[in-house]
């Protein structure tokens, strides 16, 4: 165990457990914003009680969310200072923006949000939540830039030993970046909208206030349909991005070794990494992987062996974790599509599927992480791809028995609030509406 | 280039003093809550009379750290990687204490909350001051880099500086709490804070005579920044003098904002007393770290200036009207006062 290991291990960790929070966050405030705004649009009594609900749901949630993201932002400079020196002038930029235009509008408002009710007028109240689901939709397209800076570097120059801004225009319209913004929001808006049609579900079939659970299902159902079709969507663009500019991650998602051009999608493979080869691969569909790479069937898609074996990254787990989250995704799309009809033909009242529903509540949550595995394992051995490798990133005055100390410090603290918070939502949703 | 730098230095530096008087009052509100409550109830009142701000004024920190990595990328990296332990415990503390005041009134066993909420403060205020005091008085800085070990920050100076900021948070606090809560539990704060401006003076007192900044080689004291650094200290202490007469008055909120520009004063003092350097080492100037050797290039000074010019404005604007619009009071006796 080496510095480096364990400063991974820890950031893989308090960013992975940061994010099963930030996406329900990011989607159940904007249906909490919806169902706000039906309140004050139709004065109708249901849509008050199912904003008071989900918002406390939605509450339980931000208060972990928030408070372990700081937690990120320091770990640049405490674990990876050899990082932000190199890439700070730029890297610097979009976190500081996401503090000063995102968090701010989203804590101040949040507050006025929790504490406004019946002390200012409706619609100050309305516009709180949405300030809040602005707010908080913002800080991800910062927070992804930045991201998609490490993933595809655009707009600096090499200057003095360091990486150095230069276009500030290039950075913003960086084609990486915002595909991997929308995909990301819409995937958090299956979060959101899978967490509330499960727990409208279970209500519905408790037979508890079914009038008011049909309607959050419903709302849910349409919002989950659009956005998953939408992940697709930019998750097509998206692919075809990093065959474009992370040739290595793109190979590995798919496990391809040869470079080939016309290449064929097979539907069954099996990864042999040490064998640089497929052991299993069968049904293979025609052309589809080179249109899926470059929308031509005839384009090239590089293969593993094109890259030094260094620059190569873990190949199995970026692979396994890609199929895993086409799967779910394409399941979320045929879910999302059967809710909407059920509950337009309102025929929700089937046990079976409220029960699908139900149990389907932490799929988007594993697809998330899924996700991010293929984002991040895919770019190692780089940090920033091309530019810096991760090994070469790390703070080099830190010694094993602190980063021990503080792996172990948040092992403890994040294990008492995930079982905190997950035991609080769960019992709150449980309870459902008061009345 | 100069202009920007030295920019920047002033920006950074009021990102932390933001931060200092903004979240310090509800800091101290936390470390204050179980001394002055005699039941739930007025527990319940000092969290709502925080509640609603914690997590805005919490941003600034947020920004400042922001801030100093886009603007002093190798500063940011120097001072975050060598102060591991102790920003590592600033980040537990925060964590622990921010989450119990949401997810206190959600559950039933309260003493576990009350005790991350008084010791999530308690932590954060001191480790800041120590760290702090610690940059103001210079720290052991050599050609590998920072010296101090794992409890490097346990000096004098840093002790004296972490008690000093933990005491001027909870008075900060106390006043804060007696501007927005009403009944009898408003004259036991009150009795409080009156008692509590003795030992605040006796802390500014004791910092002043032993001034970390006067252990630090590279205070100018004869230069522009030396004796804004004079000044900003006197003012400091007057402001929280002017304290004492506004709450014999019985001006509670005025005590409360003099508090806010005594911080405001007492932070900017230090700030401008170690000018121009981040990060200055006691050791020899050369390892110094300053607005000038760890600044970004100019372009992204640039464009950090006019974001900060843009957004700053912007945010104070609408904070100050969120406390506005939330400026009801709490009474522990009428539960529709309590929301948390």
């Amino acid at each position: 165990m080496d510095v480096l290991f364990l400063s991974r291990l820890q950031f893989a960790v308090t960013a992975a457990f940061h994010f099963l929070f930030v996406p329900m966050t990011l989607g159940v405030v904007v249906l909490v914003a919806f169902m706000q705004t039906l309140w004050y649009k139709t004065g109708e009594e249901y849509w008050l009680k199912l904003t008071k609900f989900f918002g406390k749901l939605f509450l339980i949630n931000f208060a972990i969310g928030v408070v372990t993201g700081i937690s990120l932002e320091f770990q640049f400079g405490m674990n990876w200072s050899a990082y932000s020196k190199y890439v700070g002038d730029i890297f610097g930029v979009p976190l500081a923006i996401e503090a000063t235009a995102a968090f701010f509008l989203e804590s101040v408002f949040l507050g006025l949000w929790i504490f406004g009710w019946d002390k200012i007028s409706k619609r100050v109240h309305l516009l709180s939540i949405w300030l809040v689901a602005i707010g908080s939709n913002l800080s991800a397209l910062w927070i992804l830039f930045a991201n998609a800076f490490m993933q595809n570097p655009v707009g600096y120059k090499i200057a003095e030993g360091r990486v150095e801004l230069t276009d500030f225009a290039a950075f913003m319209l960086n084609p990486y970046g915002w595909v991997k913004f929308f995909h990301t929001i819409f995937a958090a808006y299956c979060v959101g909208a899978f967490f509330v049609m499960g727990i409208s579900a279970y209500h519905i079939l408790k037979k508890r206030n079914v009038e008011a659970f049909s309607k959050s299902f419903k709302l849910a159902s349409y919002f989950c349909a659009f956005s998953a079709l939408m992940v697709f969507v930019f998750g097509d663009f998206h692919a075809k991005d990093i065959s474009k500019y992370q040739p290595s991650k793109f190979a590995a998602m798919e496990s391809v070794w040869e470079t080939q051009k016309g290449a064929g999608y097979p539907i069954l493979v099996l990864p042999d990494e040490s064998g640089e080869k497929n052991t299993v691969e069968a049904l293979k569909i025609p052309y589809m992987l080179s249109i899926l790479a470059t929308y031509d069937p005839f384009g090239e898609v590089k293969g593993l062996k094109e890259f030094p074996k260094e620059e190569r990254p873990p190949v199995f787990l970026t692979f396994a974790s890609f199929r895993a989250m086409v799967g779910l995704g394409f399941l979320f799309i045929a879910l999302s599509l059967l809710s909407v009809w059920l509950s337009w033909k309102n025929k929700l009242e089937n046990p079976v599927f409220l029960k699908i529903m139900i149990f389907s509540i932490p799929l988007p949550y594993l697809a998330m992480q899924l996700g991010w595995i293929v984002a991040e394992v895919g770019r190692q051995p780089w940090a920033v791809y091309g530019l810096l490798k991760t090994a070469q990133a790390v703070s080099p005055n830190l010694s094993v028995s602190q980063v021990l100390f503080s792996l172990a410090g948040y092992f403890i603290v994040y294990s008492f609030l995930g079982f905190a918070g997950f035991y609080l939502m769960f019992k709150n949703a449980v309870k459902g509406i008061e009345n | 280039m100069e202009f920007f730098q030295v920019l920047w230095y002033v920006l950074w530096s009021v990102l932390w003093i933001a931060y200092f008087a903004t979240d310090g009052f509800d800091l101290g509100a936390g470390m204050a809550m179980n001394f002055i409550s005699s039941n739930d109830s007025q527990k319940r009142a000092v969290i709502n009379a925080v509640g609603p701000f914690w997590d805005g004024n919490e941003v600034w920190l947020i920004t400042a750290g922001g801030a100093t990595f886009a603007a002093f990328p190798s500063a940011y990296a120097y001072m975050f990687s060598w102060l591991y332990i102790p920003l590592f415990l600033l980040l537990i503390s925060l964590i622990i204490r921010g989450v119990s005041f949401e997810l206190r009134g959600k559950t039933e066993i309260k003493k576990i909350w009350d005790i991350f909420i008084f010791a999530g403060s308690f932590f954060a205020s001191f480790l800041l001051g120590a760290a702090f005091g610690n940059l103001w008085a210079g720290i052991p800085v050599g050609p590998q880099g920072y010296l101090g070990g794992l409890l490097g920050l346990l000096n004098f100076s840093g002790i004296l500086t972490g008690i000093s900021l933990t005491v001027f948070f909870c008075f900060h606090g106390l006043l804060w709490l007696l501007h927005k809560i009403e009944g009898n539990f408003k004259e036991i704060i009150y009795s409080k804070a009156k008692l509590f401006w003795y030992i605040t003076v006796f802390c500014l007192a004791l910092f002043l005579i032993f001034l970390p900044l006067s252990k630090n080689p590279n205070f100018q004291k004869n230069s522009f920044s030396g004796w804004l650094c004079v000044l900003f200290y006197a003012l400091s202490a007057i402001s929280l003098i002017s304290v004492k007469k506004a709450l014999d008055r019985g001006f509670v909120f005025l005590s409360f904002l003099l508090s806010f520009i005594f911080i405001i004063f007492w932070a900017a003092g230090g700030f401008a007393g170690q000018y121009p350097n981040l990060i200055p080492s006691n050791l020899d100037p050369v390892f110094n770290t300053t607005a000038f050797n760890s600044s970004s290039s100019l372009y992204t000074l640039k464009i950090m200036s006019a974001v900060a010019l843009i957004f700053v404005p912007i945010v104070i604007a609408y904070q100050i009207w969120v406390y506005k619009l939330l400026n009801h009071k709490i009474n522990p006796e009428d539960p529709s006062t309590l929301h948390y």
